[in-house]
């Protein structure tokens, strides 16, 4: 009964933080661009508008696939440590929440395949090829950390950085975490590398068949992977939190970069993009991983 | 709407596709063949949904109110919720517009989207009389670009 409350207030949280910065960083663009922008609490008030909207499905494996994909990210969350609290305990966290973060995206990929439309399927092949592109320096870098820490637990990786801000992972290991945030960049699919949502080219992508409540799924499930993704590279490169306030704090430092760097850059072509994350950041990760090996 | 403007603090902006819609903007002179789309794109829409008309075009054919291709009065065609005349309208009296929908939304007195629903054969019949112009004269057979695409609508 614990564990059920446990994972369902998890959820929550991460949903609600998720939604915070997703309305933030939409203000934060805006100030950028020196408009005035929508209210911080806007991305609550658009999904409350979704959810009560009447929906279109085309068939079963659409509804199931959008449940999939949030269900997948959720589940993958519950791995994840916020500030010393984990849901689940493991001892190998890290391979599992990166096993279980592609269910989500391909829960995605079979919901929007199956409603049929062109554009959707675009987008889709273009998520899944970004991802086979970001995830190969992800890896590197992950695997960097697991050889030094001789662990691939992300409780033990976070503690091992505790102390001074000298230990943090983002100090020892600079090319890392500059190859981290590039993955990262491409993992929340923010601006050089959103070629899978592209409005104006393949209206928006894996999205242009969900209406009502399916968009309004979508957003949560991108909320929930803000989350997630932020979470693993605040526990990687700097040093997790004691308390939840500095844990969000710090996750909401790394979404600040994501936002600023999305709210400058046009857009990589799908092909340009993986080239590019399979030569800068898999350079600066392998340069890394070399030295951490001769060391 | 421009980031001079900034129609986005209203927590408004422009979505890609229909389904994820809430309000169409029919932005100037419709002629018959933009009125096609027009009503294929109003009826893949989820409801709710409602429809702007932007300028004197949609509202009395502006200046092209004795053209051969262009309909006078969007309303006849498929059910408008709010107008804005003036050629142009200032992007001020959009947003005006906007927020006046909104505030109609919330006392329920925008809900066109039902009277197409109840008023069907209204619609289709004068949607039909300004279509049949667009087959060509000569060449192929003609064929209703329209047909087997009011599913949506008919529910």
């Amino acid at each position: 009964m614990m564990a059920v409350l446990r994972v369902f207030l998890f959820s929550l949280f991460a949903i609600f933080i998720g939604l915070l910065f997703m309305g933030i960083g939409r203000k934060v663009i805006a100030r950028i661009q020196l408009r005035y922008g929508p209210p911080f609490y806007q991305a609550f008030l658009d999904v409350g508008k979704l959810f009560s909207r009447k929906s279109i499905t085309h068939n079963f494996v659409m509804d199931l696939g959008m449940v999939m994909s949030l269900g997948g990210l959720l589940a993958t969350m519950l791995f994840v440590p916020i500030a010393g609290h984990v849901a689940v305990k493991t001892s190998t966290n890290l391979i599992v929440i990166m096993y279980l973060m592609a269910i989500g995206y391909l829960g995605m990929a079979m919901a929007v395949a199956a409603s049929g439309n062109p554009n959707a399927t675009i987008g889709v092949s273009r998520a899944l090829t970004m991802m086979l592109g970001y995830e190969v320096p992800f890896f590197t870098v992950m695997l960097g950390l697991i050889i030094v820490n001789g662990t691939s637990s992300l409780e033990l990786i976070s503690q091992s950085q505790a102390g001074s801000i000298l230990n943090w992972n983002m100090i020892r290991f600079p090319l890392s975490f500059i190859a981290a945030e590039i993955a990262l960049q491409a993992m929340m699919g923010e601006k050089p590398f959103d070629a899978m949502i592209a409005p104006a080219e393949i209206a928006s992508g894996p999205m242009v068949e969900l209406s009502g409540k399916y968009l309004g799924l979508a957003f949560l499930t991108h909320a929930v992977s803000i989350f997630v993704e932020t979470a693993i590279i605040v526990n990687l490169f700097m040093g997790g939190a004691s308390n939840i306030f500095t844990f969000v704090l710090k996750q909401f430092e790394i979404y600040l970069i994501t936002v600023f760097i999305e709210a400058v850059f046009p857009r990589f072509k799908i092909e340009q993009a993986v080239k590019f994350l399979w030569t800068v950041p898999m350079g600066i990760a392998v340069l890394q991983l070399i030295l951490i090996l001769l060391k | 709407m421009t980031s001079r403007w900034d129609v986005e603090r209203f927590g408004i902006g422009p979505m890609a596709t229909p389904r994820q819609a809430d309000v169409l903007l029919v932005t100037g002179y419709v002629s018959l063949k933009t009125l096609k789309r027009i009503i294929r794109t109003y009826e893949q829409m989820p409801e709710p949904k409602w429809v702007l008309a932007f300028g004197s075009c949609t509202v009395n054919g502006g200046i092209y109110w004795d053209s051969y291709n262009t309909i006078t009065n969007l309303a006849e065609y498929i059910p408008v919720d709010i107008t804005v005349s003036g050629c142009m309208p200032r992007p001020e009296a959009v947003m005006d517009a906007l927020q006046t929908l909104m505030k109609m939304i919330q006392s329920g007195e925008a809900g066109a989207y039902k009277k197409y629903k109840e008023n069907y054969e209204y619609y289709k019949a004068n949607q039909d009389r300004v279509l049949k112009k667009t087959v060509p004269i000569l060449g192929q057979t003609p064929k209703n670009d329209l047909e087997g695409k009011n599913e949506d609508a008919k529910e």
